[in-house]
C-alpha cells in the first residue's frame, strides 16, 4: 500500500530521484567548511604519542559530533519518514550488535541511529575497552573495536547527507555537517579504519570534499 | 510485491561487510506507480526552503554549530599548543647541552604527560567526583567549596554556579569571562603566578563548577577588618604586588573591572593572588553589560543634598564600613565605591580603570575605609562622579586623621584622577618607579617576605574565611542518568565550550608515576627543573 497517500505534493517520490542527480546536488555543497585550519596534519599521531590513546580521543570527538549533527534532523528522522537505516537507493543497514542482537533485525533510522549511538556510548564508557586510569592497558581489540565504531558512525552521515541534507543547508550546517565529515575521513584514512567499500554511499561527495586543502 | 533487498548484517563476528551486488535490480513495478507524478527538481527544492522547524530544532542547530566552531578551534589551539611545548623542551635542552640519553629521558617525561592530558579528555568529571568539606564563600550565584577530588584526594575550590539563576539575570556572559581568563592565563611557561589557577571547568543539567586552586589565605578584606588600617611599608608591599598582578591581566589583553579588596587572596606564603573575573572583560569576549547600565537609576539626582553629606568623624565613618562591608560583599547589589567613575558612565574605559580601584584599596589599607563611602550607594555614586569636588575635601579630612606621607599622598592623588592623567595610563613602569617604591625589588617581590603569613594548622584549615551555615539544598539531587546522550536545549547554549582541562593539572591530579622512579638516574631538578619552573624561567625571561 502506498504510505505516503496522506502527504502533500511536497513530497518527492523516492524512486524518480536519479542517482546522479542527486550527488550532483550533493556535489555542489561540498564546496562549503569552515576552513579553520589544517585538517589533514591534525589528524596525524602526534610525536611520542600512544596511538591507541589518540585513536580513543579521536573516537571520543567524533562521536560527541555526530551525536550533535544528527540531534538536529531528528524532527525529520521519524518511522514514518525513514522506516529504514538508508543511504541512498542502494543501500540499507540493518542492526545487529553480535551480543544483545546477534540476528541482523530490520528496523527504522531513528531506532537504528538509537541503537548505534547507545552502543557506542556502552562502548566509550567500558573501562575494559577504553581505560580512563593511568596505566590500565588497552586491550588486544582495542584497534578492532574502534574500526567496528568508526564504520557504524559513517552510516550516521551517510543517512544524514542522502535524507536530510536539505534540511541541514537550510539550518545553515551545512559547513559543519562537511569539515565534519572530511575531518572523519581524513581521521580514517590515516589510520586505515573503515574499508573504501563502505564509503560506496558517500564516495562522489568525499572526492569532491577532499579536493579542496 | 517487493523484491527483498540482500542486506547486509552489522554482526560483529562478520568485520568485512559485502557491497550489494545486485546493481541490476530493475526499480519496483506495482500498482501505486500509477499515482505518481513528475516533480521538477528546482521546484522541489524551492518549495523545502519554506518548510518551518520547530524552536527546538532551531536551537539544537545553532548549539551543534557554536559547538563544532569551538572544537575545531580548540584542537587547532591545543596541538599547537603541544607542538609549542615539544619545541621549547628540545631548544632549553640544546642551551643545557644535555647529552643524548638525558634528551631521551626528558622527551620520555614529556610524552607521557601529554599522554595522561589527552587522556583526561575522555573522563567525564561531574560534581559527584569531589567530596565537600566545607563552604568557604557565598555569593548571588552559587557557592564555593574546598572539595576533596575523589581520585587523588587533593584539594581545590569549588566555585558551583546555579545555571537558571544566572539565566534569569543574564550572568551567562560573566561566568564566560572567568572562565575564559583563567584558561588563557595557563601557557607554556606555567601558571600565572598572580591569578588563581583553574583546573577544569565543567557543567551539568543544573549548574557550572569551576575547580580553581584553593588559595587558603583568604581575602585582603578579611585582613582589613581585623587589622583595621595597614602601615605604609605593609601597604606598599600589597600595592606592589596588585600592581605586578593586574600588569599580567593586561598584557592579556584583559581589564579586570572589579578590583577590591575581597577580590585579593592571600595564598599559603602570604602572597596575592587575583580571583574572580566575572565582570571581566577581553578583546575577544563578548561585551559585558556595562556597571552604567547597573547604576542608571541613580543618574537623574544631579544635586547632592546637603542633608544627605551627614558630618562623620573618622571613628563613626570607620566603624559605619566595617558594619556594612560584609553585608556589600555578599550581596546582589554589590557597591560602586571601588569602580572607576569612566566605567559608571557610558564613555569608553581601558585597562586604566583598574588601577583607579588599586588606588581606593590603597586608601582603605591606609586611612581604615575607601574615600568615597558612605550611609547609601546613591550618595556614593554621586561622591564618585563628582569626584573633582569632594575627593580634595576627602583627602584634607584623612591627612587630618592620619599620618599620610607626601609620597603616599601623592600616588593614591595620582591613581583616583582622570583616566588620561591617571598614573599608569602610560605602562606600568609608571607606576613602578613612582616614589612611594622607592626600594621596592620588582623582580624578587614574590619571594620578598610578606607582612603577613597565614597561620595554617593543616590543609584544609578554613580559619580564614567566614564560617557559613549548611543551607538545606532547595532540591534534591537528582541521582545521575546512566544516558549521557541528553539532548542539548536552549538553556545549554549559552555554556556551550565550558569544559576545560589545565594542562599541568593532569600529573598532580591523576597520580601519574613518578619520573624519578621510572626513569631513575637523572634528578630532573639537577638538569634543569621542570618546563614549568617559573622561578628559573621568569628569571631567564627578564
Amino acid at each position: 500500500m502506498n504510505i505516503f497517500g496522506k502527504k502533500s505534493q511536497t513530497f518527492k517520490p523516492k524512486k524518480n530521484i536519479q542517482e546522479g542527480s542527486k550527488q550532483y546536488h550533493l556535489k555542489q555543497y561540498a564546496e562549503a567548511t569552515l576552513g579553520s585550519g589544517n585538517l589533514k596534519s591534525a589528524v596525524s599521531l602526534p610525536t611520542g604519542e600512544d596511538i591507541n590513546e589518540w585513536l580513543a580521543v579521536n573516537t571520543t570527538d567524533f562521536f560527541n559530533q555526530i551525536n550533535m549533527l544528527y540531534g538536529t534532523i531528528t524532527e525529520f528522522c521519524t518511522g514514518t519518514d525513514c522506516p529504514v537505516m538508508s543511504a541512498g537507493p542502494k543501500y540499507e543497514y540493518h542492526w545487529a550488535d553480535g551480543t544483545t542482537v546477534k540476528k541482523a533485525i530490520k528496523v527504522s533510522a531513528p531506532e537504528y541511529v538509537d541503537f548505534l549511538m547507545t552502543w557506542v556510548q556502552s562502548q566509550l564508557d567500558d573501562e575494559n575497552i577504553f581505560p580512563s586510569k593511568i596505566g590500565v592497558p588497552f586491550p588486544k581489540n582495542f584497534q578492532s573495536i574502534v574500526k567496528t565504531i568508526f564504520k557504524r558512525l559513517f552510516r550516521v552521515y551517510a543517512h544524514i547527507y542522502h535524507s536530510h541534507f536539505q534540511k541541514i543547508v537550510s539550518l545553515g550546517e551545512e559547513a559543519h555537517l562537511n569539515t565534519s565529515l572530511k575531518h572523519f575521513i581524513y581521521f580514517i584514512q590515516e589510520f586505515n579504519l573503515v574499508d573504501k567499500k563502505e564509503l560506496g554511499p558517500l564516495n562522489e561527495l568525499i572526492e569532491s570534499l577532499m579536493k579542496n586543502p | 510485491m517487493n523484491v527483498e533487498r540482500k542486506l547486509e548484517s552489522l554482526s560483529l563476528q562478520q568485520q568485512q561487510q559485502e557491497e550489494q551486488q545486485d546493481e541490476s535490480e530493475q526499480p519496483n513495478q506495482g500498482v501505486e506507480d500509477e499515482e505518481e507524478e513528475e516533480y521538477d527538481e528546482e521546484e522541489y527544492e524551492e518549495e523545502e526552503e519554506d518548510i518551518n522547524f520547530s524552536k527546538e530544532t532551531l536551537e539544537a542547530a545553532m548549539a551543534t554549530k557554536v559547538s563544532i566552531e569551538q572544537y575545531y578551534t580548540s584542537l587547532f589551539k591545543s596541538l599547537k599548543e603541544r607542538d609549542d611545548r615539544r619545541c621549547f623542551l628540545e631548544k632549553k635542552m640544546e642551551e643545557l647541552n644535555l647529552r643524548e640519553e638525558q634528551k631521551s629521558v626528558k622527551r620520555r617525561e614529556l610524552d607521557k604527560k601529554e599522554t595522561e592530558y589527552i587522556k583526561s579528555r575522555r573522563i567525564r568529571l561531574t560534581g559527584h567526583s569531589f567530596e565537600s568539606i566545607r563552604i568557604i564563600g557565598r555569593g548571588a550565584f552559587g557557592e564555593v567549596r574546598l572539595v576533596k577530588m575523589k581520585k587523588n584526594n587533593k584539594f581545590f575550590a569549588m566555585k558551583k554556579l546555579d545555571k537558571s539563576k544566572m539565566i534569569e539575570k543574564h550572568q551567562t556572559i560573566h561566568v564566560r569571562s572567568e572562565r575564559d581568563i583563567l584558561a588563557d592565563s595557563n601557557n607554556i611557561h606555567g601558571s600565572n603566578p598572580w591569578i588563581v589557577s583553574l583546573y577544569y571547568s565543567f557543567q551539568d543539567a543544573n549548574f557550572l563548577y569551576l575547580i580553581m586552586e584553593y588559595v587558603p589565605g583568604g581575602d585582603m578584606m578579611t585582613q582589613l577588618i581585623k587589622y583595621d588600617t595597614f602601615t605604609e611599608d605593609a601597604t606598599r608591599f600589597y600595592i606592589a604586588e596588585t600592581v605586578l598582578a593586574l600588569h599580567s591581566i593586561h598584557k592579556l589583553s584583559y581589564i579586570h573591572r572589579d578590583i577590591k579588596p575581597d577580590n585579593l587572596l592571600i595564598d599559603q606564603k602570604g602572597h596575592i593572588k587575583v580571583s574572580d573575573f566575572g565582570l571581566c572583560t577581553g578583546l575577544q569576549t563578548n561585551r559585558v553589560p556595562t556597571l552604567a547600565e547597573i547604576y542608571k537609576k541613580y543618574e537623574g539626582d544631579n544635586n547632592i543634598r546637603e542633608e544627605d553629606q551627614t558630618p562623620q568623624s573618622r571613628s563613626a565613618r570607620f566603624d559605619s564600613w566595617k558594619r556594612q562591608r560584609r553585608v556589600l560583599a555578599y550581596s546582589n547589589v554589590g557597591t560602586p565605591d571601588y569602580t572607576a567613575p569612566e566605567v559608571l558612565m557610558k564613555d569608553g574605559y581601558s585597562a586604566e580603570c583598574d588601577w583607579w580601584s588599586v588606588g581606593v584599596i590603597m586608601f582603605e589599607m591606609l586611612v581604615g575605609y575607601p574615600p568615597f563611602c558612605s550611609e547609601s550607594i546613591r550618595e556614593t555614586y554621586h561622591k564618585i562622579m563628582n569626584w573633582k569636588q569632594t575627593l580634595p575635601k576627602i583627602m584634607e579630612e584623612a591627612k587630618a586623621e592620619v599620618n599620610l606621607s607626601p609620597e603616599a599622598q601623592d600616588l593614591i592623588e595620582r591613581f583616583l584622577t582622570d583616566p588620561m592623567t591617571r598614573i599608569g595610563f602610560n605602562g606600568v613602569e609608571e607606576i613602578q618607579s613612582h616614589p612611594f617604591f622607592k626600594g621596592v625589588d620588582w623582580r624578587r617581590l614574590r619571594e620578598t617576605r610578606p607582612p603577613i603569613i597565614p597561620q595554617l594548622s593543616s590543609p584544609t584549615d578554613t580559619s580564614n574565611f567566614d564560617h557559613y551555615e549548611e543551607e538545606q539544598q532547595p532540591e534534591p539531587m537528582q541521582p545521575v542518568q546512566s544516558k549521557s546522550r541528553r539532548k542539548i536545549t536552549s538553556f545549554d547554549i549559552p555554556f556551550i565550550g565550558y569544559t576545560y582541562r589545565n594542562f599541568d593539572a593532569m600529573r598532580d591530579a591523576f597520580g601519574s608515576v613518578n619520573s624519578r622512579d621510572a626513569f631513575g638516574s637523572i634528578n630532573s631538578r639537577e638538569a634543569f627543573g621542570s618546563i614549568n619552573n617559573r622561578d628559573s624561567l621568569q628569571g631567564a625571561n627578564m
